[in-house]
């Protein structure tokens, strides 16, 4: 405990003396920096104006500029760069405070480049709906960071988390779990086994991010064929893609109360001749995890994740490659029907290698070519208490792409075809019977976006080949003739973005969506130690498919933002495990069977952004899906319930403050033995600071979550029998920006 | 194209060092083997069964059996094992040397299990009574490091 509060103080001892107080009497002078809003890094050349003059300076490399002889009191200072929206920003000289100022810009969107869903800036209308609405990035993702990937997105409209203890949680779009929500790492899929089951941790530490961005639509068929869900792309820029010639990076740190965790984390990025080459280590641990009704036994974490990567970057483009080690280590609680007393421990290996290149043309009709290539070793061992080994999943992943995006073509403005091809090698070992096995999946994808005067037209599709190949093929099983499958499977999306006016925008989406069935749902025939499930595969399921159709409505006027969306998932096959109320008898858990039903699922979500009063700002956001099984009309299950968040925000250029409040509906529309699920509201605040010193950018980040310690339970949670939520919890996080 | 084949050149160079890099890990993936299988297990003292346990009588959320074995202080006789498989067919213990009973005890105070000298993990065992009182034990037959068999919580009173 001890060593919790030294570390907080020292995190706050860092940022005391790194402040610098300005002290100085007003001569006349006026100074100050201008800072990109999202990454927290100064923008040279960006060009101030006084209105009220010619006067007129560019910024420095550092982001800096002064006036000097200024004779009047008042001024409006307007800011401008090629990049970023300008921004005019009133100046009282008699006040202190406005004498050296910082000054953020939001990053612009430009119509000039093709479609790269990593790429920082978007492009078109429907990239501009993402970036508003699909996108966490900058403070904002700061003062939403959490200990998972997916409790760092819980708040995104229309995302829920489904979790099993702190470690093992993921994200669900729109009531879809699984790998219907496809995580990718700077656009390459993360290899690890999250998406199997629920005890399986997501392998990325949010803390080092860049940017999150959900991705839906018909570029979700740039990574997969499964159109309904979505595409959770976290970009971290192992691989450098840009050139700079100076030396950045950032150092943060962060702790919270509720389980006494902390992180520390490093970031570099050198410049040499042509090369840059980078690093990032963070390191985090907590505790377990306490409630408002007591500790939640076996819920702690710790974590080491490191990767160097180095590109060669030339005016055509660059190459570039990284390596990644993620080791992380956690308990799954136990406690409860079917579950080990004291819970099971989780020891979790993933190694990477990337390749990454793209080079540039001047054709006027390909613009670029990109190529990625990554090897990945994944490797996990779950332990019974006492430290015996139940069972360990290892994956040996090749994984390769190319991407041709091409510039105006016919009446395409702009477009994507590529293609991509992954071999996995899965062994299995321990208390399990399911049989090693290879795979390989083939695709071939196109994406392209038409603009036509008031009309926005986004289309993909994507062909999947995949053979899965068990060790042995085994007639007798319990669960039908294990044996090598092949699957062939074509998905389609379709969108419609409609500018109705300036600031009312009508959009619509339809997708043919397939997904084809894991190696686990196909072959999966035994105990699940750590999920404290027995659960048996159907090696005679086919392809899941369906469609999958939206509109939204999209205001942006002002100061005041709408969106509204509604969505309708037609799925003529829908593979979920059930649990079968039955129990095996052997190891007295409960057995959860892989089902194939007909499945709809429809809802709504909305947003709202309103800034009623001069830097005070209402944000509303709510979601809600209703799943059923078409044939009997009864309840999927795992759907949660309709959730949202509300929100006042004080922002200034500084700093914000805000307090919010999460709030669910009861879910009593539940699939057979599933559980209900009270509904709550959550009463939470944050205030965040940015100031800067120098060459370096300071942010701070103070949350407290659940103030009054109320006890609450997430639907999705497996362990929200014994133990509800995290109680109150502050949460500090600290991170300082250099470029020098 | 001279760009086009350093490019390629260099990525050729990286995506080979990166082939060769991820290899297995060092320490080898535990083995998949045969499982036993049983579904309830008996416990007889020469002959008479002290207990008799099928896991389909119990129904589902079933956490502990209705029946107490019964010791007191000091070892209890020398008890033997048989298992039931789903047809309820009483069977051998299995043979296999890496497969050993066991047995967690909820107060290992009060009861433990106690094999005679050089028998420990076979399936022939006395329990040894510690102290009076009742203590829960989930009995086990343990496989590489994992229990292949458990059973439901069986109360044992020590008098």
């Amino acid at each position: 405990m001890k060593l919790f509060y030294s570390k907080l103080l020292i995190t706050f001892l860092l940022i005391f003396f790194s402040s610098k107080i300005d002290a100085e009497i007003f001569n006349g002078s006026l100074t100050g920096k201008v800072i990109d809003a999202e990454a927290n890094t100064p923008i040279p050349n960006a060009v101030l104006q006084f209105a009220e003059s010619e006067i007129y300076y560019t910024t420095n490399d550092l982001g800096e500029f002064q006036f000097h002889k200024l004779n009047e009191v008042k001024y409006t200072l307007i800011v401008t760069h090629v990049a970023y929206q300008e921004k005019r920003v009133d100046i009282n000289l008699s006040e202190k405070s406005d004498r050296n100022i910082i000054i953020y810009l939001l990053p612009k969107i430009i119509e000039i480049a093709p479609v790269v869903v990593t790429d920082l800036h978007s492009h078109s209308k429907f990239d501009e709906y993402n970036e508003s609405f699909n996108v966490l990035k900058g403070k904002e993702l700061q003062k939403e960071l959490g200990l998972t990937l997916a409790s760092t997105l819980k708040n995104e409209t229309g995302l829920a988390i489904r979790s099993m203890g702190p470690a093992p949680a993921r994200p669900v779009i729109r009531g879809l779990g699984g790998d219907r929500v496809h995580i990718a790492e700077d656009g390459v899929e993360v290899t690890d086994l999250s998406s199997t089951s629920p005890d399986h941790a997501v392998t990325i530490e949010p803390f080092s991010l860049e940017r999150i961005e959900v991705v839906r639509g018909p570029k979700v068929l740039l990574h997969t064929s499964t159109t309904i869900g979505g595409v959770v792309n976290a970009i971290g820029h192992e691989i450098p893609q840009e050139y700079s010639n100076k030396i950045s990076g950032a150092i943060g740190g962060y702790g919270e109360t509720a389980n006494k965790g902390f992180l520390g984390s490093f970031s570099t990025s050198i410049p040499i001749n042509n090369f840059i080459v980078k690093g990032e280590m963070s390191r985090r641990k907590t505790d377990d995890i306490s409630t408002p009704v007591g500790t939640l036994g076996n819920s702690d974490i710790s974590n080491l994740s490191y990767n160097f990567g180095t590109s060669y970057i030339l005016d055509f483009g660059f190459v570039g490659a990284s390596f990644k080690r993620y080791e992380l280590d956690y308990g799954v609680p136990g406690g409860f029907v079917g579950a080990h007393p004291f819970g099971v421990k989780i020891k979790m290996l993933r190694k990477q290698y990337n390749i990454k290149s793209r080079i540039e043309f001047d054709n006027s009709l390909l613009k670029n070519i990109e190529f990625n290539f990554s090897n990945v070793y994944y490797r996990h061992k779950e332990f019974e208490f006492g430290g015996l080994l139940g069972a360990e999943f290892e994956i040996t992943n090749y994984i390769g792409n190319i991407n041709l995006n091409h510039s105006k073509i016919l009446f395409f403005d702009s477009g994507t075809i590529g293609a991509s091809i992954e071999h996995r090698d899965y062994n299995i070992g321990g208390f399990v019977f399911n049989p090693p096995t290879k795979s390989l999946n083939a695709a071939a994808y196109l994406f392209e976006a038409v603009n036509y005067n008031n009309l926005s037209i986004e289309l993909g599709g994507r062909v999947n080949f995949s053979n899965i190949k068990p060790e042995y093929e085994k007639p007798d099983a319990k669960i039908g003739h294990i044996r090598e499958r092949s699957f062939s499977s074509a998905s389609a999306s379709l969108s419609v973005l409609y500018e109705w006016t300036n600031i009312v925008h009508l959009g619509a989406n339809i997708s043919r969506s397939s997904r084809i069935p894991t190696i686990e749902e196909l072959f999966t025939e035994g105990p699940h130690l750590a999920a404290y499930s027995y659960e048996t595969g159907n090696p005679n399921l086919g392809i899941e498919s369906g469609v999958g159709s939206e509109f939204f409505i999209y205001h942006r006027w002002n100061n005041f933002y709408f969106n509204v969306n509604l969505f309708y998932n037609d799925l003529s096959s829908y593979i979920i495990p059930r649990n079968s109320g039955e129990t095996n008898f052997q190891t007295l858990l409960p057995i959860y069977t892989t089902d194939d039903v007909g499945a709809k699922l429809y809802g709504s979500e909305l947003q709202i952004e309103w800034e009623f009063l001069k830097n005070l700002k209402f944000n509303f956001s709510s979601s809600y899906t209703h799943g059923k099984i078409k044939d009997t009309g009864n309840p999927l299950p795992q759907i949660p319930p309709l959730k949202g968040r509300v929100e006042i925000v004080y922002s200034t250029d500084d700093y914000s403050f805000g307090v919010s409040t999460d709030f669910a509906d009861k879910q009593t529309r539940l699939d057979e033995f599933e559980k209900p699920t009270a509904g709550y509201a959550v009463l939470n605040s944050f205030f965040n600071y940015s100031f800067s010193t120098s060459f370096l950018v300071h942010s701070v980040s103070l949350n407290v979550d659940n103030i009054f310690d109320k006890e609450y339970r997430n639907h999705l949670s497996r362990v929200k029998i014994i133990m509800p939520e995290a109680g109150r919890n502050i949460r500090l996080s600290y991170k300082l920006f250099y470029s020098y | 194209m001279l760009r086009l084949k350093s490019i390629f050149i260099i990525t050729a160079i990286l995506i080979t060092i990166s082939l060769s890099g991820c290899s297995e890990d060092s320490d080898p993936i535990a083995p998949q083997e045969e499982h036993f299988e049983p579904v309830g297990m008996v416990i007889f003292d020469s002959g008479i069964k002290v207990l008799d346990y099928y896991a389909p009588d119990f129904p589902t959320g079933t956490t502990e059996i209705g029946d107490t074995i019964k010791i007191s202080i000091g070892l209890s006789p020398h008890y033997t094992l048989k298992f039931y498989d789903e047809t309820k067919t009483l069977i051998d213990p299995p043979t296999d040397p890496d497969m050993t009973f066991g047995a967690v005890f909820s107060n290992a105070s009060i009861a433990q299990l106690q094999w005679d000298a050089g028998e420990e993990g076979s399936f022939a065992f006395h329990i040894n009574g510690l102290a009076v009182g009742i203590t829960k034990a989930e009995f086990q037959i343990l496989h590489a490091g994992h229990a292949d068999f458990r059973t439901l919580l069986v109360p044992i009173l020590v008098q």
